[in-house]
């Protein structure tokens, strides 16, 4: 049991960092809120409207669709560095992985997604 | 070098601040957050390991990771637009027509 | 250095790829083709992966160097999620018949999520199993919101965002287990675990909780079970059966995999498991008694059965493996059943009060009859399957020593005794006070037929089936 010990003390100390960096943000924070202070950030200029304006849903759907397909790229960069090396058996394999990309990229196309209307 | 242990130190606080994080937060964005930061911290954890063992094959699940978070990310905010485009706030205990 | 070629077998994968076309296929003709042309394309590519499954029986193929693996273990629990996928693709047809709606979507997303619960049955790789169990979650946390309902939303997000938390949890645990044994492969682990040189102990031990914790989560298993009664409540029916079935065989292959193959002789785990099973055992039996919705109460039933199961894990592995592989076969047949019941039964997705099953026995014999089936079978009273399936398992957990679970299993089942006989009560033995509507197809009568004829065949013979188990063995 005593190899455990210190593990746990470990995972203590550091559950323990962050209630107490949430505690001592809470309670040593100075809370002297005034109208500029709550005023929403928007680089020095005097905000308009509202900040809980709504984007299109539209903005979300294509913010999605990048972060999929950016991902998707990482991929190919190891896979372009060692591509002398690794002959046409990788060759036939990141063929079936663009394929399987393409097709949900022929389901957004279908479905209107890049659409801006 | 930096001695793996503090690698991993700073792996279990960032998972810890994630986990307390999402026990603490009502917003679903926020919680959503503090999920990214628990699996960015098994990232971090599993790059540190991969220098201990001199072994390149946690890197690459490293990689795999990222894409499940990144599909994550996709899924969970396509779930959070969808309710919360009827609902005035992203706050989760709105969410409470369940109950028993 | 030269490249060496991956060893990938793609005879070993057939079922997988079968599935996985299947649904890429679903992804582009809804396009082009009616909704229910895309189910029975759903239903032929998964009936071809089943006789792909029976096919490569006892062949034991491999690939990617052992990592994916389709052993009797992985084609038994192929053979049981496919026919847990068939089963709500049958049922979905009698959600357009009520006027629900169904997007053509659902195929696509379910057949991915049976391809992910595939390769987390197969997967003999912290990693592969990593994806299978993802691929699984991810199309399951989208099922669960699929109807623009407030209920199913809500269930859609409690879902991703307590899922989410927990997969971190296990992504966690696997670092944790990496860094200590160096290895992903679950045999590997093993024998770096055994080697004596192994020092790394406490790291391995607290990675294995972290793993227990993520996959107590996925199958359901106090206290972290607290989604499920919501979950199940909140979504479709039909999503509610799959997730029921399928999602938690597939959890449980991986749960047994991992703790029967890779951390068997890693300390700590096994007392947390006992108190979690010991938990939810109690829970779930408790609070299903005191549900008044139908749908309900079969989530906290769920809940308990995970307790069961649970034991099979404790024990074991040559005796664990094969009673959980037959336990959650007739599981799915017994549980996807009382769903499909369920399901042709209420006119929408917020399930039916049992007080309104009142006079079925006379106004509905065949659903009647075939939900008392269920019902009793999930009680465990002889001869139907579900006493077979706790038999094996309590004798498995019994021989390996661990006697009080055992007991505590025996009396909690004792005690769903009332909550299941209360529905058949109903039916049989008081006059109607609420019509029920009956959206059954005829399909959807041959399927409910087809699953009590096999829970009943499955209790009657069970050394027709058991005996191929015992192939499972490790």
């Amino acid at each position: 049991m005593n190899e455990f010990l210190h593990v746990f003390i470990m995972f203590l100390v550091a559950g323990g960092i962050g209630v107490l960096a949430l505690i001592v943000g809470a309670v040593l924070g100075p809370k002297k809120p005034s109208r500029t202070k709550l005023m929403a950030y928007e680089s020095g200029n005097d905000p308009i409207g509202s900040a809980r304006e709504r984007f299109p849903v539209h903005f979300y759907l294509v913010a999605m669709l990048f972060i999929i397909f950016d991902i998707e790229t990482a991929f190919f960069y190891p896979l372009a560095v060692s591509f002398n090396k690794l002959g046409t058996f990788a060759f036939w394999e990141a063929l079936a992985f663009v394929v399987l990309v393409a097709v949900g990229y022929f389901y957004i196309l279908k479905k209107g997604v890049l659409e801006w209307k | 070098m930096v001695e793996t242990q503090y690698y991993i130190a700073l792996a279990a606080i960032l998972f810890s601040i994630g986990a307390v994080g999402f026990l603490t937060r009502r917003s679903a964005i926020q919680m959503f957050l503090c999920v990214e930061l628990m699996l960015n911290a098994a990232n971090l954890a599993l790059v540190a390991f991969s220098r201990a063992w001199g072994d390149l094959l946690a890197q690459s699940a490293v990689f795999i990771i990222l894409t499940l978070a990144a599909a994550e990310v996709a899924i969970g905010l396509g779930i959070i637009v969808a309710i919360f485009k009827k609902r005035p706030t992203t706050n989760v205990d709105v969410l409470s027509s369940l109950k028993g | 250095m030269n490249f060496v070629a991956p060893d990938v077998n793609y005879y070993s994968m057939l079922p997988f790829i079968t599935v996985l076309l299947t649904a890429v296929f679903a992804t582009i003709l809804p396009f082009y083709v009616s909704r229910k042309a895309i189910a029975g394309l759903s239903a032929v590519g998964l009936l071809v992966a089943l006789a792909a499954s029976i096919g490569l029986w006892n062949t034991n193929l491999s690939s990617f160097y052992g990592a994916y693996r389709s052993d009797n273990f992985a084609l038994g629990f192929g053979i049981v999620l496919i026919v847990g996928a068939l089963i709500a693709v049958i049922s979905s047809v009698d959600v357009a018949k009520r006027g629900g709606t169904m997007q053509a979507e659902f195929f696509a997303i379910l057949l991915y999520a049976v391809s992910g619960t595939m390769l987390l049955a197969s997967a003999h790789d912290l990693i592969v199993l990593l994806i299978g169990f993802e691929v699984m979650s991810l199309g399951v946390y989208v099922l669960s919101s699929f109807q623009e309902t407030a209920k199913s939303e809500e269930a859609g997000m409690k879902y991703f965002l307590l899922g989410g938390f927990a997969s971190a949890i296990l992504i966690f645990g696997i670092a944790l287990v990496f860094g200590a044994t160096g290895k992903f492969g679950l045999e590997a682990i093993n024998t770096a675990v055994l080697s004596p040189e192994f020092k790394n102990s406490s790291i391995a031990a607290v990675g294995a909780l972290f793993i227990l914790i993520g996959f107590g989560f996925k199958v359901a298993m106090a206290p972290f079970h607290q989604w499920t009664p919501d979950v199940y409540t909140g979504a479709p029916t039909v999503v509610t059966q799959f997730m029921s079935v399928a999602v938690k065989a597939a959890a449980f292959a991986g749960f047994l995999h991992i703790f029967g193959l890779a951390l068997q002789n890693v300390s700590g785990w096994q007392t947390p498991l006992q108190f979690l099973i010991a938990l939810t055992l109690m829970i779930g039996n408790l609070a299903a008694l005191r549900q008044s919705n139908l749908k309900r109460m079969l989530a906290y039933s769920s809940v308990a059965h995970a307790g069961y199961v649970g034991l099979a894990v404790l024990a074991s592995p040559s005796q664990g493996f094969s009673s959980a592989l037959y336990y959650l076969g007739i599981y799915t047949l017994m549980n996807a059943g009382a769903f499909a019941v369920l399901n042709v039964l209420s006119k929408d997705d917020d399930g039916l009060e049992i007080e309104s099953l009142a006079g079925l026995g006379s106004s509905k014999p065949l659903l009647a009859a075939t939900l008392t089936f269920f019902l009793l079978s999930l009680a465990g009273i002889p001869p139907l399957g579900g006493f077979i399936g706790k038999y094996l398992i309590f004798s498995a957990a019994a021989s390996s020593g661990y006697y009080g679970l055992v007991i505590l299993a025996a009396l909690t089942s004792a005690v769903s005794l009332a909550y299941y006989l209360r529905p058949i009560g109903l039916m049989y033995f008081r006059p109607r006070v609420t019509v029920l509507p009956d959206f059954s197809g005829r399909s959807t009568r041959v399927l409910l037929v087809v699953c009590a004829a096999g829970v009943l065949i499955l209790g009657l013979v069970p050394n027709a089936v058991y005996g191929l188990l015992e192939l499972v063995k490790k």
